[in-house]
């Protein structure tokens, strides 16, 4: 039993992200795509679709996105909206603010991360990526506004 | 019972969805390389060492004596196979981070990047290949004490020596180093080259003219601030 709904507003809202990375945002500075062996990017191919949005969309949709999916496998009430709600704003919270501490941030990641896929990158992020009160105030925003999906998909489940 | 067991395997399969979707969701943040925001620029310092404050020193094993040598022109480690008692060199770098010397300044909270020390090699005697270790390590600015010799390194990386490295620069990544250092919060970044203890042979030295900055030690720092 899951929330079809919710989950397809989530991957939904997902894709929309993945635009801004694909066309708004230059391959070399994201790891997924220029690790990936098919060129994805259409960066300079088409034009600016999010303007200065899109600077902080991807904040935004992270967390909205993956509170809905959640959400919609876990089928739970309230008390476990919130919980979800607070799980993903946490996780988000805590990346961004590790872009502030970045010395602290690269101490805490293992030394072995550097081999593996995906996690390799890690200290990038961290370095290289800045951190931006925008950014924290898209993640809140995304939080308030999935607890209000999920809340307005919950009662037209149970009406 | 056959409906529970259905029931029990839905339930690990939802568990298992929501394992996956919680691991590509902070993959997705690391993948995506930055959040919101542009990377920042990264900064490129450059610092010759302190030649004052670097040095070496040697252990003569049968006179049980230690000889320190404040700002030579070559600084020396591995063990001397001309000199009789077989005295063991140790070569030390002071680098000044907080610009002391007018040199680069790396703020306190920058993260490293990168670290590239480059040193030019006037000698490699007895050994074609001198395995070494590269020790951060702190002593006092105001000169080499005895006990520097063998002090415990903060952290060390090995790395070799060869004997067409002589009359040439080598460039050393001592990133982790680097990134050590600015952690502990030196205002001094020192190391110390020590001859691998996997073997006795093996003599290398590290011109530090003073004011000839073509063949100065220089540390190289990438930074983010």
């Amino acid at each position: 039993m899951i929330n079809i709904r919710q989950i397809l507003i989530g991957l939904s809202v997902l894709l929309i992200g993945t635009l801004v990375y694909v066309v708004d945002r230059p391959p070399g500075q994201i790891y997924f795509l220029y690790k990936s062996s098919v060129n994805i990017s259409l960066h300079n191919i088409l034009p600016n679709l999010f303007g200065c949005i899109g600077n902080s969309l991807p904040s935004f949709i992270h967390v909205f996105s993956f509170i809905l999916i959640t959400a919609g496998l876990l089928l739970c009430q309230k008390r476990g909206h919130i919980i979800i709600c607070s799980f993903w704003f946490l996780t988000d919270f805590i990346f961004e603010l590790g872009q502030k501490f970045k010395l602290l941030s690269s101490t805490i990641v293992p030394d072995w991360f550097s081999g593996i896929p995906f996690l390799e990158n890690s200290k990038n992020y961290f370095f290289s990526g800045t951190f931006d009160f925008n950014d924290l105030s898209a993640i809140a925003f995304g939080t308030i506004s999935a607890f209000w999906i999920l809340s307005a998909t919950q009662k037209r489940r149970e009406s | 019972m056959k409906s529970k067991h259905v029931c029990r395997i839905r339930k690990m399969l939802r568990y298992l969805c929501i394992s996956w979707v919680v691991v590509f969701g902070i993959i997705s943040i690391i993948g995506s390389g930055g959040g919101g925001s542009d990377p920042q620029p990264v900064i490129v310092a450059g610092i010759f060492s302190d030649q004052p404050t670097d040095g070496d020193i040697a252990f003569d094993p049968v006179l049980q004596s230690f000889t320190i040598t404040n700002g030579p022109e070559t600084l020396f480690f591995g063990i001397d196979d001309l000199d009789p008692n077989l005295p063991e060199y140790r070569a030390f770098l002071d680098f000044p981070l907080d610009g002391s010397t007018g040199g680069e300044v790396i703020p306190a909270n920058a993260g490293i990047v990168s670290a590239t020390l480059e040193v030019f090699i006037n000698e490699v005697s007895f050994a074609p290949i001198v395995p070494t270790l590269v020790d951060l390590v702190s002593y006092p600015i105001t000169g080499l004490r005895v006990e520097d010799f063998d002090s415990f390194p903060l952290l060390s990386q090995s790395l070799n020596f060869f004997a067409s490295d002589l009359g040439t620069i080598v460039s050393i990544d001592i990133t982790p180093l680097m990134r050590e250092a600015q952690r502990l919060g030196f205002a001094d970044f020192q190391l110390r080259f020590v001859l691998d203890f996997v073997t006795n042979v093996g003599f290398v030295g590290i011109e530090d003219l003073p004011s000839v900055s073509i063949t100065a030690p220089l540390l190289t720092v990438n930074y983010v601030f």
